[in-house]
């Protein structure tokens, strides 16, 4: 009686095992397919303009934000994707996570390529892409953010630890 | 008996004179002054003969550019240099202070922005120029020899500010 149950828990966990590993070979060939990490930015921009474009109230104390933004792409698209932004409100357990896509133009260069942000019930980011490397935020004219002597409105890419 | 309205009228040609005489003043010698923090990248040690070695995590930039039209475009550039004091905007011991004035070209259009200007920077002082990107009339970026952006890392970016009049 007791081989037999001790037969049956052994099956039992040596099927968890088998379910373990088939999920987590399926899980980590599944992710890369799924979204390609276009690049991480991080920056440090002034706090009381972007607090008041996000409609996000802050104390007067708040002079600058540490932000990190993961972009990653659809596989079949150059043009969309996700983004998972850190830094402000969006701390690490709790990320703006959302899609994006590019649009064309701002205030002054028709041809600039901007990311847009979007993020459900809120304003959109937008990010200007200048080079491969900077993204600077744009205001709600699509004028660059003009910052100060400290901070400025611009993310750098850097490099994955 | 010199009347109320004859004083008022003599103060009034006076600083009709005197406004006609500083206003064009003024914008003929404006100037726009731009700051910010950038990186102390090599380039720009190189360009300010910094030595290799010197600490130097990043400059802090006031950059006054003349904007007078029919003559030299001139400037002048207030730098600190130093190591970051943790937890503040500042140096450790102040950080190294830097002046320089010069001359500078605009070149228009680039391959990435056909509408931007770049500026070239020259001094005696300089090594080689420094080339500054015109994104709008608020923001300019340092860019390299090849036009290309310079990148900067967490702390601080290759972007200078206009300060707003």
């Amino acid at each position: 009686m007791e081989n037999t149950s001790y037969s049956t828990h052994r099956k039992i966990f040596i099927f968890l095992i088998a379910f373990c590993i088939l999920l987590t070979t399926f899980g980590l060939s599944q992710k890369p397919t799924d979204r390609k990490l276009v690049g991480m930015f991080d920056g440090r921009t002034p706090c009381q303009e972007l607090a008041r474009f996000l409609e996000t109230p802050v104390t007067s104390e708040c002079i600058k934000i540490k932000w990190r933004l993961f972009l990653y792409v659809h596989p079949d698209s150059q043009q969309s994707g996700t983004y998972e932004l850190l830094g402000f409100v969006y701390e690490k357990k709790n990320p703006r996570l959302g899609k994006w896509h590019t649009i064309k133009g701002t205030k002054t260069n028709p041809d600039a390529l901007v990311y847009q942000l979007d993020y459900e019930g809120k304003k959109p980011i937008l990010l200007q892409k200048g080079g491969d490397n900077i993204l600077f935020f744009l205001d709600d004219e699509k004028n660059i953010m003009v910052g100060n002597r400290d901070f400025s409105f611009a993310l750098n890419r850097v490099p994955r630890k | 008996m010199v009347s109320f309205e004859k004083v008022t009228f003599f103060f009034k040609i006076i600083l009709l004179i005197s406004c006609s005489a500083v206003i064009p003043c003024r914008s003929q010698n404006s100037q726009a002054v731009f700051v910010g923090s950038t990186p102390c990248d090599s380039l720009i040690k190189s360009s300010f003969q910094i030595p290799r070695d010197a600490g130097c995590d990043f400059i802090k930039w006031e950059l006054s550019m003349s904007e007078s039209v029919g003559e030299l475009n001139t400037f002048q550039l207030f730098a600190l240099f130093g190591i970051s004091q943790p937890n503040t905007n500042g140096f450790v011991h102040g950080g190294q202070k830097i002046r320089i004035t010069g001359k500078y070209l605009t070149h228009d259009k680039t391959d990435q922005n056909p509408n931007a200007r770049i500026f070239e920077l020259t001094s005696e002082k300089f090594q080689s120029p420094l080339l500054l990107m015109e994104m709008d009339k608020n923001i300019l970026h340092f860019v390299a020899l090849d036009r290309s952006f310079l990148v900067g890392n967490g702390g601080w970016s290759f972007l200078l500010n206009k300060v707003r009049p």
